[in-house]
């Protein structure tokens, strides 16, 4: 829609129809109701003409005066700013982006908690640092989640095994969600790597316009910006890094497979966004591609 | 709060910034005004308070859900959820109007207010809010912002008028200008 092209003074002059002519004033005279407006175009208005005016619709007789006329817009313009919000509520996309945040804000509270609990239990130990610290911190959480003295701390544990626990349940939530949004990519790189992209690329249609190069280093912005404004080496993966076949893999042959699974990421998000249905055939073929560049080095 | 009165903060708002310094233009109360860019609807509230009708233009979801409250508040701010950028999408709800404020922090701000410039009556002001650094980070803010000026005069605005809001938002620049009479 590029407004140079078009011609403004022939839509003013020329069988102009706005909006509120949509409704016909009818013989008892009740007022205009906003809902029945709305219904008539839906949120597509390419049919009305342009900058309407109050006067106009008192002359014609739908409003009484210019307060009658913007209540009525105004009540319109409500419902269709709830219609819009309740379509982006609604959408699976949204909806998964949402959980994946929720994700990230439960993974940085259980992390952050844990630390100070086992701070505070090796200044109660009188241990040294390096005793406690060769006890995986769960299993540290968990042993004093069951001791029996119950003071707040302790109840803290108990709340952060249970933590946990949800959160391995919202996990499987989102692997579940993913896998229906997202079939291609995730067989590719896993549920949850591919929900990640997801979330950095913040839709699937922009996830699917992007080229290979730029999800290879989606979630390395910083890395990527300090190369091109310092020099320094260029990142070889972001966020695709968490997939195994990448960090199992030595580091010599990273930056190939890191670049052999974006690409066939960028024709997995692409088959995801416009067919939304799992090809066997492409992912065959592409498991095919990542492992033959696994192997040669 | 001071009793029923309500403080507009320069530092939460820019328009408020912009009068504290003393350059803003009148407001009444048979004014429209056209505001792109609403946002969560702080300072759409405030103009509420002095003018006629705003027309408050947004397309992000989640600032849309607190725009909608303010709107539940002042009955006479009308929600557009629509992209500024494309203008045709709600111009035939939108009449002509005497003020014209944009605060989009776009790299494309410029272009999307002359975009939306036929909405202006003319003799009717613009405020641009300009952020320099969404439109070029590495630029100089004087140079950005001369840019925009000339852009703005290009497109036959008259009386340009640059306050610089240094002391309460970094780097923003208020571009207050006057559409000609035709």
């Amino acid at each position: 829609m590029d407004l140079g092209q078009y011609d403004f003074d022939k839509n003013l002059q020329k069988d102009s129809h706005y909006w509120y002519e949509e409704y016909k004033p009818s013989e008892r005279g009740d007022s205009p109701d906003p809902v029945v407006i709305y219904s008539k175009f839906n949120a597509n208005l390419s049919k009305f003409s342009f900058l309407p005016s109050w006067e106009e619709a008192v002359i014609k007789g739908i409003c009484k005066d210019k307060n009658d006329y913007y209540s009525l817009l105004r009540a319109i313009c409500i419902i269709w700013s709830q219609k819009k919000l309740q379509i982006y509520n609604s959408s699976d996309e949204v909806r998964l982006i949402k959980m994946m945040l929720i994700l990230r804000e439960t993974d940085q509270m259980i992390g952050r908690l844990s630390d100070q609990i086992i701070f505070w239990y090796s200044m109660g130990m009188n241990c040294s640092n390096s005793a406690h610290r060769s006890k995986k911190s769960a299993d540290l959480i968990r042993e004093m989640a069951s001791c029996d003295e119950r003071d707040g701390i302790s109840m803290l544990c108990c709340d952060l095994v249970r933590m946990k626990e949800s959160r391995a349940r919202l996990v499987r939530d989102i692997s579940m969600r993913s896998e229906r949004l997202l079939p291609n990519c995730s067989v590719i790189v896993g549920p949850l790597v591919a929900a990640r992209l997801l979330v950095e690329a913040g839709s699937l249609k922009r996830l699917s316009q992007m080229p290979a190069s730029k999800i290879q280093v989606l979630g390395a912005r910083n890395a990527l910006f300090s190369h091109l404004s310092s020099g320094s080496p260029p990142p070889k993966h972001g966020l695709i890094f968490e997939h195994k076949r990448i960090h199992a893999a030595s580091r010599k042959i990273r930056g190939k497979i890191s670049r052999t699974l974006s690409g066939n990421l960028a024709i997995a998000s692409r088959i995801d966004h416009f067919r939304g249905v799992k090809d066997p055939i492409f992912l065959e073929r592409a498991q095919l591609r990542i492992e033959k560049a696994g192997k040669k080095s | 709060m001071a009793g029923s009165l309500r403080i507009w903060p320069p530092e939460r708002s820019k328009l408020a910034a912009l009068y504290y310094l003393g350059s803003g233009p009148e407001i009444c109360a048979s004014d429209q005004i056209l505001y792109l860019g609403a946002a969560s609807g702080t300072t759409v509230s405030f103009i509420a308070d002095y003018a006629g009708v705003i027309y408050a233009v947004e397309i992000a979801p989640e600032p849309l859900v607190m725009l909608l409250e303010v709107c539940n508040i002042k009955k006479n701010i009308i929600p557009i959820p629509a992209d500024a950028a494309l203008p045709l999408t709600y111009a035939p709800l939108v009449s002509r109007v005497d003020l014209l404020y944009q605060d989009i922090a776009q790299k494309e701000q410029v272009k999307i207010v002359l975009k939306n410039l036929f909405f202006l009556k003319p003799g009717g002001s613009l405020i641009l809010m300009l952020k320099t650094r969404s439109v070029a980070s590495q630029q100089e803010p004087e140079e950005i912002c001369s840019n925009a000026v000339s852009e703005l005069l290009n497109a036959g605005l008259a009386e340009i008028k640059v306050t610089w809001l240094n002391k309460y938002h970094r780097d923003h620049a208020a571009i207050i200008c006057k559409k000609l009479e035709k």
